[in-house]
């Protein structure tokens, strides 16, 4: 998921990748420098897995495809340091697309990428252009990645989609980022707020800009029959990379961000690791726990203070198992339910996390009933920069690349 | 030496663009303040393939066809990864972000990155000091994050100022033990300044808490600057497999082996190695010396003139424009003697032309002066100052060359001994150890050396060769004691 050390990578603020030099030839030139020793730290932590950032998620989409009624889009987007490192999908890694569609938040369909440059189409480019193929797993094959069927294979950043013979569209590319964020405001709030020192000048609400406003991503984009799916799913993906002793969790989002604001460092790894269904009571708790901590910290930057304990633990319990979850028939605004690319999800969560109440859960009047109550406002109502203008009503709907 | 079967008369030369590259670095030294200079760009290799494609256990049923009718705006419109073209892409992208928001850090220190790591394909210095610049203008708005000062210090590193890379990297080390990537610098920086021994400390540090290939490549200089050549080449392969699995710059971890196993004398395997970078990057300015110095080697000359046209034309190197003198000299063609005399002169251009190529490529000018004079007690004064500022092995065998280029033979083999006795067993050393050896008539010495030199096929460039077999007969034709 988009967590803080991977906003690092691609902002480079907490991540230290250290491009250390070694020439081959002491005479000679710096092309012979060494590549980099990638690594992030923060808090006093190493986390070498950013250093590979294509089995890092950036965000996960799930919507109703607009122009194609009948359908349901599903985005995923890796790899948050293309800009700058460039990079393809790893050849070495499985991205999947897990479905829940009976509320028990265990997969019962999960779709997989995977990539290669064995020119499985047979058209000759796949030396240059990476061939996909997805799969289809369904049941306890779902969970366990056996059993599948190929639903789609083709070119990466093809110029037409892919059409499976069960009507699953799919494309996998470089696209736009649809993401937006205040990102040097939110590190210089949360900075100063952990502890106590300023980065930068930026604060959230203080001349806000998107940084990625130009960015481009990774993305894997299907587009799936409503008539395979039930009205009410659960979604979230994950990242697994092999190598010689087998694969291996890497990276796994459900709805935005919640890794990112509420685990600290040295959670992260373990909350990447653990499937929904077990993230409520996996390490005695302490996701739960962390998301309480969390709400209780932000909400104090509300003029009505924190949340209560038992405020803190209804919202925890809707936090985690951490699914993003989409219901057709709901009226519920993202991320509660689905997540469209234009959705202002961190507004939403800058608003909730801080304190704010907008669905009026609190309060004799709430749908909760747990007291005291809170009005609609948090301390943080939002970033101040909004949805990019470059999203497509067509399929794939993320943008043209920057 | 054999010549090339096609002798062909070389291009003239077109140098606007090669000599603009010098001149810039100059005009960029000058306006070294200026932080407003993001203009260009670069970026870096794909992951390679992986047989492991089929492997998930998945029958493959094929029913996923291509359909031609609904287009997707904008696909495949960027260049490919490793292009000099999407970096120069990137940097723009980046470049317009900062503007938008000048109190951006993140993309200072990104822009920072993106010069630094375009110098690396273009040789050209003013991209180090663009990245220099944005990483200063990213130290200047957050003053407390670190990823721009450990760039700074590996900027640093890699314009030869290897005193202010190690003092910045060792401040940032001593404040975070956990900056490896800090420690990384620092062991370069220790490396080139002759502290093997701290050099060694920091690279075990770091092998053990990041193992991996831009570790191991570390460990392959060490074993190079040490004596370990066969050493160096099983390192450097080993982080070429591991790159490759990984994915993390093929192009470079493939240039780096060959390079190694050139230097241990297997021409045929480098030759490969080379090849296999310019198969990833076609510009690649390393493996495009490597390449025709092994085609020289072998007695291609035209080919590896072909080469070295293609990689002085991308950026006028010093070494790659000496080498390329020195091989149209050796071909003699009907216009070599006009475009030796053209490369020769940029050589000696470089260090006119820009403080900072001066300093960078100190060693190279010379040496290059000493292998094609005329030679002077400056060139000893020169080479003593650099041993002065940097006490590796590669400081004392240039001195021992220029001491002997003054005819200054016993003190040069001083000099000789004490680069071997910090370790250095490369074939440049041997070769100027073992002449110096001959001209104070320690035949059997000079012969021991000379053998072990030339055995080292391709790490000796042709005119070093020719001249180390010459003396060797020489050697071997006197009465030996």
């Amino acid at each position: 998921m988009r967590n803080a050390s991977k906003l690092a990578t691609l902002g480079a603020a907490m991540t230290v990748l250290a491009v250390g030099a070694a020439p081959l030839l002491t005479s000679a030139a710096d092309h012979l420098d060494a590549p980099a020793l990638g690594h992030t730290v923060a808090n006093g932590a190493i986390d070498l897995v950013s250093t590979h950032g294509n089995r890092d998620i950036n965000d996960l989409y799930v919507f109703p495809a607009p122009h194609d009624p009948g359908r349901t889009a599903i985005a995923l987007t890796t790899n948050p340091a293309i800009d700058l490192f460039g990079g393809d999908f790893g050849t070495n890694v499985r991205y999947a697309i897990n479905i829940d569609t009976n509320g028990d938040n265990v997969q019962d369909i999960a779709y997989v990428a995977r990539f290669s440059r064995e020119d499985e189409d047979g058209d000759g480019d796949a030396a240059s252009n990476l061939d996909f193929k997805i799969t289809r797993y369904a049941g306890r094959g779902a969970v366990s990645y056996t059993g599948g069927v190929t639903v789609a294979h083709g070119d990466t950043n093809a110029r037409s989609k892919t059409v499976g013979s069960n009507n699953l569209w799919a494309w996998t590319g470089v696209r736009s980022d649809p993401f937006f964020f205040d990102l040097l405001g939110f590190i210089g709030t949360t900075t100063l707020l952990k502890t106590g020192t300023a980065v930068g000048t930026d604060r959230l609400g203080v001349n806000p800009s998107d940084f990625f406003a130009e960015r481009n991503t990774n993305a894997i984009v299907l587009s799936v029959p409503n008539s395979q799916l039930p009205n009410k799913i659960g979604v979230w993906a994950t990242t697994s990379y092999h190598n010689e002793s087998g694969w291996h969790k890497a990276d796994q989002i459900g709805r935005p961000a919640i890794n990112t604001v509420f685990n600290p460092t040295a959670d992260k790894n373990d909350f990447n690791r653990t499937a929904p269904s077990r993230q409520t009571t996996a390490f005695g708790g302490k996701f739960v726990t962390n998301v309480e901590h969390g709400l209780q910290f932000f909400s104090s930057l509300d003029t009505e203070g924190s949340y209560t304990d038992a405020q803190a633990a209804f919202l925890a319990s809707v936090l985690i198992p951490d699914v993003l979850v989409y219901d057709r028939t709901s009226t519920l605004p993202a991320p509660l339910n689905g997540r469209a690319l234009a959705d202002d999800v961190i507004d939403v969560e800058l608003r909730v996390t801080s304190g704010g109440d907008p669905l009026n859960l609190f309060g004799a009047d709430g749908a909760t009933g747990l007291g005291p109550n809170r009005d609609a406002n948090g301390g943080v109502n939002g970033d101040g920069v909004g949805p990019h203008t470059d999203y497509l009503a067509t399929f794939p709907y993320l943008g043209v690349p920057h | 030496m054999a010549t090339s079967p096609t002798l062909r008369p070389r291009r003239l030369p077109i140098r606007p663009r090669p000599l603009g590259i010098l001149a810039a670095a100059v005009v960029v030294v000058a306006a070294s303040a200026v932080v407003s200079h993001f203009g260009l760009g670069f970026h870096f290799p794909t992951a390679p393939g992986n047989a492991a494609w089929l492997a998930s256990g998945a029958p493959v049923s094929g029913d996923g066809a291509a359909s031609a009718t609904v287009g997707i705006p904008g696909a495949g419109a960027l260049s490919p990864s490793g292009s000099l073209a999407i970096i120069d892409h990137n940097i723009g992208l980046w470049t317009t972000t900062l503007k938008k928001n000048p109190n951006d850090f993140l993309s200072a220190t990104n822009l920072a990155i993106l010069y630094h790591a375009r110098a690396r394909l273009t040789a050209d210095l003013a991209d180090h000091q663009r990245a220099l610049e944005a990483a200063r203008t990213a130290m200047k708005i957050a003053p407390t994050q670190t990823t721009a000062a450990g760039l700074e210090a590996a900027i640093l590193y890699s314009l030869h100022d290897f005193h202010a890379a190690f003092k910045a990297a060792d401040a940032l080390v001593r404040a975070d033990p956990a900056e490896l990537g800090a420690l990384a610098t620092r062991a370069d920086a220790s490396i080139e300044l002759g502290n093997l021994a701290s050099a060694r400390s920091d690279l075990k540090t770091l092998a053990a808490a990041a193992p991996g290939p831009a570790v191991d490549i570390r460990l392959a200089r060490l074993a190079a600057v040490t004596g370990d050549l066969q050493g160096a080449v099983s390192l450097a392969r080993k982080a070429r497999d591991a790159a490759a699995v990984e994915g993390s710059d093929p192009g470079f971890y493939e240039y780096a082996l060959a390079e190694y196993e050139r230097n241990a004398g297997d021409a045929t395997t480098a030759e490969a190695g080379y090849r296999a970078a310019l198969a990833v990057r076609s510009t690649d300015l390393g493996a495009l010396l490597g390449l025709a110095r092994i085609q020289a080697f072998g007695g291609r000359i035209g080919d590896a003139i072909t080469s070295l046209e293609t990689a002085t034309a991308i950026a006028p190197t010093p070494e790659a424009e000496g080498l390329l003198g020195d091989l149209l000299a050796m071909r003699a063609g009907p216009a070599d003697a006009a475009a030796s005399a053209t490369a020769y002169g940029t050589v000696r251009l470089t260090r006119t032309l820009s403080a900072v190529a001066g300093s960078v490529y100190d060693r190279t000018l010379v040496k290059f002066d000493l292998d094609h004079g005329p030679t002077s007690s400056v060139l000893v004064d020169q080479a003593r100052g650099g041993l002065a500022d940097r006490s590796d092995a590669g400081a004392h065998d240039l001195l021992a060359w220029a001491l002997h280029a003054s005819g200054r033979d016993d003190e040069g083999w001083t000099e000789s001994q004490a680069a071997m006795a910090a370790g250095a067993a490369d074939a440049r050393t041997l070769y100027h150890a073992g002449v110096i050896a001959a001209g104070r008539g320690d035949l059997a010495t000079a012969r021991k050396l000379l053998d072990r030199a030339i055995a080292l096929g391709p790490a000796l460039d042709p005119l070093e060769r020719s001249n180390a077999s010459d003396v060797l007969a020489a050697v071997s034709g006197s009465a030996m004691p």
